[in-house]
């Protein structure tokens, strides 16, 4: 125990500061929300009901800390954080992650592989998960990783995520956020692309009063393509706080960035962005798009979309947009005899649709517009 | 060939040592280096201000010392300055002079250089040219005066209008709104007041050159232009600086007040030497269906920070920030724009389009804000940047904030390059490469240079063609 509490990481973690105010990354965001101090580790975990299984993946089952079921020869359980860095506002967090983090997986696969993860969340308290997942040259991998609340307790989950994409593979990971509305969800995306890998990097989230994610993609190698894509559903009482970076360091890389908010009652966003091109990345190509979809006259979206282009013979570029549905397609709907409120939701569904389509993965796809259409039907 | 040509051709040859000079200083006033309270005594004393005027000084230093660097957000450059290495006021005590035989000769000769014409300038209506932080000459057209138009220097407003002046002053930009307007608060000196009433459509724009000249000398004018009911102003500023070794700085504050149905257009084009640091705040406020348009080029400085900006107020007020910026080695131009939505059908655009040349950074920072409780705000935002060479580089940081589904909001960016293909298609036709890019460029902007007034769109031209030159190859 003492080793534990003059460890390194643990003294860089009590060095740095919480966020303040005054920094850029954390503009517009509730940066007291951040503040863990005092928080102690969550206990063990209860068990919950478990979805449907996917087909042709591997499934591993977390309650809370602890591995319930799941084994495969590419996936190690490991007992300490990966070392995830925050580059984006949350150092602090990040060296949190470092020094407690207990429990994780490891992905290394050379060969096809699909793995789904559930975590179980239950109790107050902190819990760190991590994963790394690593694919070799030339391998395939999808992985589902999904976050569900079994009780009705305010957890806070510090999750961290590090995807490594080697030359020629390919990775499709989709995280689905599921938890209760009193939950707080932090999260650190990173992913590395060498030449010639893709990655599709998608997230839904439809609960956790306030979420925190930090998403750092780095495109590294010639012709690697990167794209990053979010479904969010927040409503009255939520708040998301989404932060990203698509860093270009490699000659004709290419990366696209989608996300689709639809924001129900009083709900708040903040999506922060920027596409980074280093000085000599020429013939880069480099989209983020993040689109509001406004449903009531309370709901809030801030919108932050940043380039910093270092490089020329570059194609960059950035769109946002906040409106609401079209009273055209209102009417369209209704006169084929849909309900306003209906026709509403269905509009709004296509909206997310647009993000989840580009995941090109039939199964992922199809759970991905389940939690979608669970969220539609609890809002009121 | 026709005229136009013609002028551009002359003024261009003309143009190599333009802005390339200083002349003997001669003040008679000099506040020394450094900012004390002393400077603010000083600066009030020889001004002959009212006692509120120098609390609201003193007030300004208090705040302007309190309130940290912004560099948490913009350039790790602004830690540069030396702000006990800068003078903080210098005139040559003279009033403001009525008629052109009174103004000092080297004050003429420095406007051939710059190359106001001669005739130009008998026409000129209601030129402030101003000379260091004084007006070196004044003349208000006869036809304005009689039309109830007041265009005085500040000074000459806070004393003798003060009834309008005093309360739209720092109103529209308090004090502590940043760093800058704090420090322009504590030391402002120079700069125009004026106040259109109801129902006067000025007909010409009304005019103001500015310079700095001398060294380690900022400018901290300070403009305030009211148009009452239904009236319509719009006012040009042009600006070219003597090149020294060591840094100036220059920091204005601005505010433009549209009452009820007024329209108002500021036209700025900024060409300081590349040494000055060029921090300005400018906003206006726009009532019920008036219009404020800032348009707003900058080619000089060595770093710009300007985010006009238009709080809407009042229902169906209209706000728009036209921009282009020019970025060439050792500069960055960092411009934007505020668009603050604060009644229902407010309506705000944005078009901004920079150009970065050789090593220089241009950066589009943005703010629009649509609080609760509106509804049909509608805001554009367009970003368009041009990269010239592999060193160039670019960003844009914008904020958008929409509360309610009453509005619709789209902000779009892009950054692109002139094509190889069209440089080669313009140099299989006899143009140079340099001829090609600068046309490309020129391409590039026209729709926004078309927004300046003529004189001024020719001389854009003029300067992108010189800033163009040795850029490629």
């Amino acid at each position: 125990m003492s080793a534990t509490l003059t460890s390194p990481a643990l003294e860089q973690f009590e060095a740095l500061d919480w966020p303040v105010r005054t920094v850029e990354n954390w503009r517009f965001g509730s940066w007291k929300e951040a503040n863990l101090s005092g928080l102690e580790l969550v206990g063990s975990g209860i068990s919950g009901k478990l979805p449907k299984p996917l087909e042709g993946f591997t499934r591993f089952v977390f309650e809370n800390g602890t591995l319930v079921s799941g084994s495969h020869d590419s996936v190690v359980l490991t007992e300490e954080s990966f070392g995830p860095k925050s580059r984006l506002g949350s150092p602090k967090l990040a060296a949190l992650h470092t020094a407690k983090s207990d429990h994780g997986l490891h992905i290394k696969s050379a060969t096809d592989l699909s793995v789904e993860v559930i975590h179980f969340v239950s109790g107050e308290g902190l819990l760190l998960p991590g994963i790394v997942i690593e694919a070799e040259a030339g391998a395939n991998i999808r992985v589902v990783k999904r976050f569900i609340s079994v009780d009705n307790s305010a957890a806070t989950i510090l999750a961290a995520t590090d995807v490594r994409i080697a030359e020629n593979a390919h990775a499709t990971c989709l995280v689905t956020q599921e938890l209760n509305l009193k939950s707080k969800f932090i999260r650190f995306s990173d992913s590395t692309l060498k030449a010639s890998s893709t990655a599709k990097l998608a997230v839904i989230h439809t609960g956790a009063k306030w979420v925190r994610e930090e998403t750092y993609s780095t495109v590294d190698g010639m012709d690697a393509r990167s794209e990053i894509l979010s479904v969010a559903l927040p409503s009255t009482g939520q708040e998301y706080d989404q932060r990203t970076f698509q860093h270009h360091g490699a000659r004709n890389t290419y990366s696209e960035l989608l996300f689709k908010n639809t924001l129900f009652g009083k709900a708040k966003t903040i999506f922060s962005g920027l596409i980074f091109v280093d000085e000599g990345a020429h013939g880069t190509d480099a989209y983020q798009t993040c689109r509001n979809l406004m449903m009531t006259d309370e709901c809030e979206a801030n919108s932050m979309p940043g380039l910093e282009i270092n490089a020329d013979d570059v194609k960059c570029s950035h769109g946002s947009t906040s409106s609401r549905v079209s009273d055209e397609e209102i009417f369209y709907l209704m006169a084929r005899g849909i309900p306003s409120k209906d026709a509403r939701n269905l509009v709004a569904q296509g909206f997310s649709v647009e993000a989840i389509e580009k995941l090109e993965d039939e199964q992922l796809e199809a759970l991905a517009l389940e939690v979608v259409e669970r969220k539609f039907t609890s809002v009121e | 060939m026709n005229s136009e040509t013609a002028t551009v051709q002359q003024v261009a040859l003309e143009k190599d040592d333009r802005g390339n000079f200083s002349f003997p200083e001669n003040h008679k006033y000099d506040a020394g280096y450094g900012l004390t309270k002393d400077t603010l005594d000083y600066i009030s004393k020889v001004k002959d201000e009212p006692q509120w005027v120098n609390d609201f000084r003193h007030k300004a230093l208090e705040t302007f010392l309190s309130k940290p660097m912004p560099t948490n957000w913009a350039t790790e450059d602004l830690n540069a300055i030396d702000f006990d290495k800068i003078r903080y006021y210098l005139s040559d005590g003279a009033t403001p002079k009525r008629s052109w035989d009174e103004v000092p000769p080297e004050v003429l000769e420095t406007f051939d250089r710059l190359g106001v014409p001669e005739q130009e300038r008998a026409f000129l209506a209601g030129v402030e040219a101003q000379y260091d932080s004084e007006a070196a000459y004044s003349n208000v057209k006869e036809a304005l005066a009689d039309e109830g138009v007041i265009f005085v220097t500040c000074s000459e407003g806070l004393k003798e209008h003060e009834e309008i002046f005093r309360p739209w002053f720092g109103k529209v930009i308090p004090t502590g709104d940043n760093k800058f307007s704090a420090l322009n608060s504590a030391v402002m000196s120079g700069g125009s007041f004026i106040y259109i009433p109801k129902g006067v459509k000025v007909k010409h724009p009304l005019q103001a050159y500015f310079r700095i000249n001398s060294e380690n000398f900022g400018q901290f004018e300070r403009t305030l232009i009211i148009a009452d009911e239904g009236s319509e102003v719009m006012y040009m500023e042009g600006c070219t600086a003597p090149k020294f070794e060591t840094a100036t700085l220059h920091s204005a504050v601005v505010e433009l007040v549209a009452m009820k149905g007024a329209k108002i257009q500021y036209i700025t084009v900024q060409n300081w030497s590349s040494n000055v640091f060029n921090l300005v705040t400018k906003r206006g406020l726009a009532h019920e269906d008036a219009e404020i348009r800032w348009i707003d080029c900058n080619i000089g400085s060595r770093l710009t920070m300007k985010y006009p900006g238009v709080v809407m107020k009042g229902e169906g007020a209209r706000g728009e920030v036209i921009s282009i910026a020019l970025a060439n080695d050792g500069q960055h131009q960092d411009t934007g724009a505020k668009m603050i939505h604060a009644a229902n059908n407010t309506t705000s655009n944005v078009v901004s389009k920079s150009i970065s040349v050789g090593k220089g950074r241009s950066t589009y920072r943005g703010q629009v804000l649509i609080p609760k409780h509106l509804k049909g705000c509608k805001n554009n935002t367009e970003c368009d940047a041009l990269l010239i060479n592999s060193k160039s580089r670019t960003d844009t940081y914008p904020a958008i904030t929409v509360k309610g589904n009453q509005h619709v909001t789209q902000h779009e960016a892009s950054v692109s390059q002139v094509s190889e293909e069209m440089l080669f298609y313009m140099q299989q036709r006899g143009l140079s490469e340099a001829q090609a890019m600068s046309l490309a460029v020129n391409g590039f902007i026209n729709d926004l240079v078309e927004e300046f007034p003529m004189e001024y769109s020719v001389e854009l031209k003029r300067l992108i063609d010189l800033e163009m030159e040795g850029s490629v190859g």
